[in-house]
């Protein structure tokens, strides 16, 4: 059996191996749809290394998962990360960000309708449907939707990552599970 | 019997089938023109490497320095929070001096920075010595006050004091054919110490009839051998030259006050 500070070791290395496997190989891609939005390429970069951090962060995770959401997951945090860049740039130009201004502003939440179909039988269709009302959905709900729920970020988390605040982060959630619900309604079976 | 399911429980459910729309997007992306710069690869790698070693786990080391911080900080506010009050105060410092006055030990030495022969050379005196009470240290003169001179002279040898002053008395020992036989030295401890040459040199311990410890040295391949010893207030040098190890130690034996002797 080896030393316990060799395994560690190891493990460091391989990680460091494994994350730089996937930055030579997805960095270009990342880069490419960073900059086709971005228009500046340094900023661009800046996306790429701020999404491999990211997955740094929750390697462990992204390890057990499949192909299909690993890349899911890198496009998802790349286009959070350039939402971010375009919010500071209308920032820069005196424009708010129409979203985070009123949200922030008055704290409201949009009415939930639905209350009403809280509770479902599980049904492969019914989850299909979920599955589709998600797809469909505006990126940046359906995307605050799969880091909440599926990589089991905190709010306080995704707030932090892609620099919004928390209270745009609960509205965000709180939104989209009541654009859910509208959509859902007397779709489940 | 199938539970029912709320919302995020069916979206968590939702989200462990991939958005394949999305993944198929991404797949499409053409990246086939971009290069990546030197600059950026080499930095983006750096800091790969960086974020990782950073989440490194606390070494114990760290783990075990942070305890004892915590426990210094906790120790110096108990303290403090105890040594604020009057009467806890005066307990303590009751109780260190207690403990001071049972296990203070003080040193019998020389008072002026000399050391004692005999401490040095047997424990068990030096020890009996470690427990005595500060009654018991004696100051050496800092002045011969008594001289003192070996009473007893082998047949045929010539008394000729040569030195005497505050510190120091030296007298030399001549044969009838004036060759020089031994030398007698009696100094202070603020003399400074005695110094011999140990190379090859041997050096045997034993105990004058006072109860005086002493020393021969003898170099070899050198005709002169030195006795020293103290009395506790003077220290002795003889140096022969052609008297045997057994005079010598009769010599020493009749040190006494030169007054005494009637010179």
């Amino acid at each position: 059996m080896l030393p316990i500070y060799l395994v560690e070791r190891l493990e460091t290395e391989e990680d460091v191996a494994y994350v730089e496997k996937i930055y030579v190989e997805q960095g270009s891609k990342l880069f490419a749809a960073a900059n086709k939005i971005l228009h500046d390429e340094s900023i661009a970069w800046g996306v790429v290394h701020d999404t491999v951090i990211v997955l740094i962060d929750y390697l462990e995770e992204y390890k057990a998962w499949d192909d299909a959401h690993q890349k899911n997951f890198l496009y998802k945090c790349e286009k959070n990360f350039v939402l971010k860049e375009l919010r500071k740039r209308k920032c820069r130009n005196g424009r708010t960000v129409s979203l985070e201004g009123y949200e922030e502003a008055t704290g409201r939440e949009l009415a939930d309708e639905t209350q009403d179909i809280d509770e479902w039988f599980y049904s492969e269709e019914n989850a299909a449907a979920i599955r589709n009302a998600i797809s469909n959905m505006n990126n940046t709900y359906g995307d605050i939707l799969f880091f909440k729920y599926f990589v089991n970020m905190r709010n306080k988390d995704i707030a932090a990552t892609f620099g919004l605040s928390v209270a745009s982060v609960n509205m965000r959630v709180s939104r989209a599970m009541a654009m859910l619900r509208k959509e859902l309604k007397g779709k489940l079976l | 019997m199938m539970n029912k399911l709320n919302l995020e429980q069916f979206v968590r459910i939702a989200l462990q089938t991939p958005d394949m729309k999305e993944y198929e997007e991404y797949m499409a992306i053409d990246a086939s023109s971009v290069v990546i710069p030197a600059h950026v690869d080499r930095k983006i790698k750096r800091n790969i490497r960086r974020k990782i070693e950073g989440k490194k786990p606390i070494s114990a080391k760290k783990i075990t320095a942070r305890i004892l911080l915590v426990a210094l900080i906790a120790m110096s506010i108990m303290f403090v929070t105890i040594m604020a009050y009057g009467e806890t105060r005066e307990i303590v410092l009751r109780a260190f001096v207690e403990w001071k006055d049972s296990f203070i030990s003080v040193r019998y030495g020389d008072v002026n920075g000399g050391i004692v022969p005999s401490l040095d050379k047997n424990k068990e005196d030096a020890t009996e010595k470690d427990s005595s009470t500060q009654e018991d240290i004696k100051e050496y003169p800092k002045t011969i006050e008594e001289y003192r001179s070996p009473s007893y002279v082998p047949s045929g040898i010539i008394e000729v004091p040569l030195i005497s002053n505050q510190t120091m008395q030296i007298i030399e020992y001549y044969t009838t054919d004036e060759e020089l036989a031994y030398v007698f030295e009696q100094q202070t401890w603020t003399d400074g110490n005695k110094y011999f040459d140990n190379e090859d040199a041997m050096i045997e311990d034993f105990v004058l009839g006072d109860g005086s410890f002493a020393s021969f040295v003898k170099n070899n391949g050198k005709k002169d051998i030195h006795l020293v010893w103290n009395d506790g207030e003077y220290i002795y040098v003889l140096t022969s030259y052609l008297i045997s190890k057994e005079e010598m130690i009769n010599i020493a034996n009749s040190v006494m006050a030169t007054s005494d002797r009637g010179v």
